[in-house]
């Protein structure tokens, strides 16, 4: 039985669709990506599961479930939120509060949903710092947000995210702002925990690098789409569908050609409103009559695909 | 972050408070400049067979006077009319002077930074420190009131809220990476100040110009009240009601009149300025 | 044959962190003795982390910073020695983020005539300069009127160039110029840097934390580290037998998408030091993996071997 159980969920402004109608199931101890472009829907998908949607946006859904539980209900998904179902951002500089210490933002997650003493909430708060890798965690409780850099930031904000021992952790761009020696670091840290913990892990993700060596199932976003979701193998080595085969293309590898060699790109830009038929008609180089009309996101082999073309 | 450079103008008038105020003030303006055709008399004439006559809406009032006349029997509506030339003159003037120098001053703090900037908020300190009103009375009471002495008292004290807002702002510009294209592509600082950052500075700057102009009206009619502002027998609101004050009893609407001309005016300046903020400067709302 | 631009033995130091009322901290050597040329029509890229000291690097060459020791020489000629505007012919930036490099309350077609304008180039010709300008970087005369906001990241990034390139500068430095867009902009937007710089036969200093983007757009490759240089060499050979542990992590951290790959093994543990407390002998070595204690007294120098310059004592 899947852990979380997502259909026909939307996201929308008064004037303006922006997530139309995604299907999501993630297991326990499965890694999902949601990989895409920036303004694909990707982080406002997570955001609208945790009802964490900001002003002006509404959310609807077919169904929502999450271990049994309604998240359409939200009363019942605030109270998962944090507890059950954790979230890290990119930036967590942003995400904690500068004017508390390190410790006093752990304790706080724990109290509010576990309650017990300040001493209880401490143990775990320098169990899961020294998990995480954060050396001398005494040290590290004490200290205010702005004195860690920006991977210790980020370990901080995981070990805080796992303080309720979750089952669910969303990661929205967890490495983005990191350098590229930290990220392998954090990534690393994240595929141990999981497997450790028997985490569920929603990544988001605009790399698909990342993603290629995260993910058990990756779920491709255009335009507010999922436009394919499959395992891993096959979206990285066989994608299905005209968009998820162009990104992989545009992707400068290592040695993998002469220098000076143009690379392929994608003309164009992703459409921002509503256009009739597939969003991607206009930048696809096998677009046919057919896509004119919508597709639905059909099954294909091993997975499924919103491409008329696709099997 | 895109509200500064998106000046959305239809939605401007859509603004409720920004359209009410800006339709008062817009009035008061037309009024003040067409004062010798709109006004039913002239402010100065004297007719003591007519003096205090009350307004329309009393007994003895009498539509060749609507607004009623003084104790020296001066039409009512005409020095309210021409009074607004005043107050419209104060607020422009000490809002344009205070605003050069606040301007330029937070200009320069935020851009250069460094040891311009302490310098500049050594200034800013040290003029906040100083009881405006007390000097502002002190300098009118040595030098005498005249207009023009209250324009640049108030000119030259109320610039620090202008350098305030303008230098946080001009900080965050001098930040981004078109000023060091600017500078890149051999342009002078002065250009860059006035020619890169000012424009994005326009938002807050014109809300700032309200709150300002709002202030010297209040303050210019306060000391006219004192009798230390625009001298008699100049039409000027604050002076009305000064020269109200001793029929307080026998004729409260010629203090209620004055009064409440300067209470609107204000109330539509200020709703102007959130109006304003609203619109063009979303960050800098309190 | 003298090199287009000459970077000899540069230091660049900024004031220690701004504490407030008590502002005079110990000075931060962001450049620690850096040397570098680039040729004409040659394109050498600066890779490192951040806190590496590549951008502070690229804003004394564009002489928006003066260097606190060494010489940056353009054309021969010390940049100390010309004027701003002189300068501004020669060499200018495109910079990472096009939301921040544009001016959002002037259009597209002032943005890019700015610098004509600046050289008193009348407005006739201006108008004329641009538009071809804006053809060459695949926008169009649609685009004059426009405002940065009403363009996209990809658009931003090419009136960016278009910019840039208006005073037929020989050589423009490219400070991260792809990573705030989208892969399939990106694409977009290196092909765009290749195709020019063939047809004005420019040269590029790329700065790039993309070792795939360096790869296919650099004759060379200078890897950073804490203000040093510690690999320099022809990009392919780097790449292909990267000899520094830096690089070499760099390298491994480098992410392809490959679902047969896992992720990489060792990392480097730690981050870079603290600017204000600088390790002492080889800066890398409390990361390094090779570590021995030579490194922790003596710093190591560019040694030369085949074309290849590395600075460790391995």
């Amino acid at each position: 039985m899947s852990l979380l159980d997502i259909g026909g969920l939307w996201v929308e402004t008064a004037q303006l669709p922006l997530v139309r109608d995604v299907d999501l199931s993630l297991a326990r101890g499965e890694t999902l990506c949601l990989a895409g472009e920036s303004g694909s829907g990707k982080s406002l998908t997570a955001l609208a599961l945790m009802d964490l949607l900001g002003p002006g946006l509404r959310r609807r859904a077919t169904r929502a479930r999450f271990d049994g539980i309604d998240l359409l209900d939200r009363g019942a998904t605030q109270r998962l939120r944090g507890s059950r179902i954790a979230m890290i951002f990119q930036e967590p500089m942003t995400a904690l509060n500068p004017v508390f210490t390190i410790g006093t933002q752990l304790e706080a997650v724990y109290r509010r949903h576990r309650g017990g003493g300040r001493a209880e909430a401490r143990r775990r708060a320098l169990h899961l710092l020294e998990r995480v890798g954060i050396g001398a965690p005494e040290r590290r409780l004490a200290q205010f947000p702005h004195e860690l850099s920006g991977g210790l930031r980020q370990r901080a904000m995981i070990a805080m995210a796992l303080m309720c021992q979750p089952d669910l952790l969303i990661a929205d761009e967890p490495t983005t702002a990191l350098d590229v020696t930290v990220q392998a670091e954090i990534l690393r840290l994240l595929e141990d925990l999981q497997r450790e913990l028997g985490l569920a892990l929603i990544l988001i993700t605009h790399d698909l690098g990342v993603a290629s060596r995260m993910a058990d199932r990756c779920a491709v976003m255009y335009a507010g789409e999922i436009v394919e979701n499959a395992d891993r193998a096959t979206v990285f080595r066989a994608p299905r569908h005209p968009y998820t085969q162009a990104l992989l293309r545009c992707i400068p590898i290592l040695g993998s050609a002469a220098p000076g060699t143009p690379l392929l790109d994608i003309p164009g830009v992703m459409p921002s409103g509503v256009e009739a038929g597939c969003a991607f008609r206009a930048r696809c180089t096998s677009a046919a009559a057919e896509c004119t009309t919508a597709p639905p996101l059909r099954p294909v082999e091993r997975g499924s695909a919103r491409c008329w073309f696709a099997s | 972050m895109t509200a500064i450079a998106e000046r959305r103008w239809p939605d401007a008038f859509r603004h409720a408070s920004l359209a009410a105020g800006g339709g008062v003030v817009l009035l008061v303006a037309l009024m003040a400049l067409l004062a010798p055709l709109v006004a039913p008399h002239d402010p100065f004439l004297q007719n003591l067979d007519h003096r205090l006559i009350p307004p329309v809406w009393e007994a003895e009032g009498r539509w060749a006077h609507p607004l009623g006349t003084d104790a020296l029997g001066r039409d009512y509506l005409s020095r309210l009319i021409h009074g607004a030339r005043i107050s419209l003159l104060i607020a422009l003037a000490v809002g344009l002077l205070s605003g050069l120098i606040g301007t330029g001053l937070g200009l320069a703090a935020g851009y250069y930074g460094g040891w311009v900037d302490t310098a500049v908020l050594f200034v800013l300190t040290n003029r906040l420190a100083m009881p405006g009103v007390l000097i502002t009375l002190a300098v009118v009471a040595i030098v005498g009131g005249s207009l023009t002495v209250v324009i640049l008292v108030l000119g030259f004290l109320n610039w620090d809220r202008f350098a305030v807002v303008v230098r946080s702002a001009a900080q965050r510009e001098a930040n981004r990476d078109y000023v060091l294209a600017a500078s890149a592509h051999g342009s002078s600082a002065l250009r860059i100040m006035l020619a890169e950052i000012l424009p994005n500075l326009v938002g807050p700057l014109l809300v700032v110009l309200t709150v300002e102009m709002a202030h010297a009206i209040l303050i210019e009619a306060a000391l006219s009240f004192l009798g230390l502002g625009v001298p008699p027998p100049n039409p000027s609101w604050g002076l009305m009601v000064n020269e109200a004050k001793d029929h307080i009893f026998f004729h409260p609407w010629m203090i209620f009149i004055p009064g409440i001309a300067i209470f609107t005016l204000v109330l539509a300046i200020n709703l102007v300025g959130d109006g304003l903020r609203d619109v063009l400067a979303p960050e800098w709302r309190p | 044959m003298t090199p287009l631009l000459e970077i000899e033995d540069l230091v660049c130091r900024y004031p220690g962190r701004r504490g407030g009322f008590f502002r005079h901290a110990r000075p931060i050597h962001a450049i620690n003795g850096v040397s570098l040329s680039v040729g004409e029509g040659e394109v050498v890229a600066l890779v490192g982390e951040s806190g590496c000291g590549k951008s502070t690097l690229a804003r004394a060459m564009l002489g928006l910073l003066k260097p606190a020791a060494g010489a940056i020489r353009l054309d021969g000629t010390p940049l100390a020695a010309m004027t701003r505007r002189e300068l501004a012919r020669r060499i200018l930036p495109v910079f990472q983020d096009p939301y921040s490099s544009l001016n959002p309350s002037k259009t597209v077609e002032s943005i890019v005539g700015l610098p004509l304008r600046l050289n008193r180039v009348p407005a006739e010709e201006r108008r004329r300069i641009v538009r071809a300008m804006l053809m060459r970087v695949g926008l169009s005369e649609r685009h004059l009127a426009r405002r940065p906001h009403q363009l996209s990241g990809g658009q931003r990034q090419r009136v960016a160039i278009a910019r840039a390139l208006i005073m037929e500068p020989k050589l423009v430095v490219c400070d991260e110029p792809t990573s705030s867009l989208d892969v399939s902009v990106q694409a977009q937007i290196l092909n765009l840097l290749m195709q020019l710089r063939r047809e004005l036969r420019l040269s590029y200093v790329l700065i790039s934390h993309n070792l795939a983007v360096v790869e296919r757009l650099a004759d060379r490759v200078a890897i950073m580290y804490f203000g040093r240089i510690v690999e320099e060499g022809p990009a392919a050979a780097v790449f292909a037998r990267p000899r520094h542990p830096y690089t070499q992590a760099l390298r491994s951290a480098a992410l392809s998408p490959d679902p047969d790959q896992p992720l990489p093994s060792a990392g480097l543990g730690g981050e870079v030091p603290d600017p204000a407390a600088p390790p002492s002998g080889c800066a890398f070595h409390p990361r390094c993996p090779h570590a021995m204690d030579r490194c922790r007294v003596e710093t190591p120098d560019l040694r030369e071997v085949n074309g290849i310059a590395v600075a460790c004592h391995l």
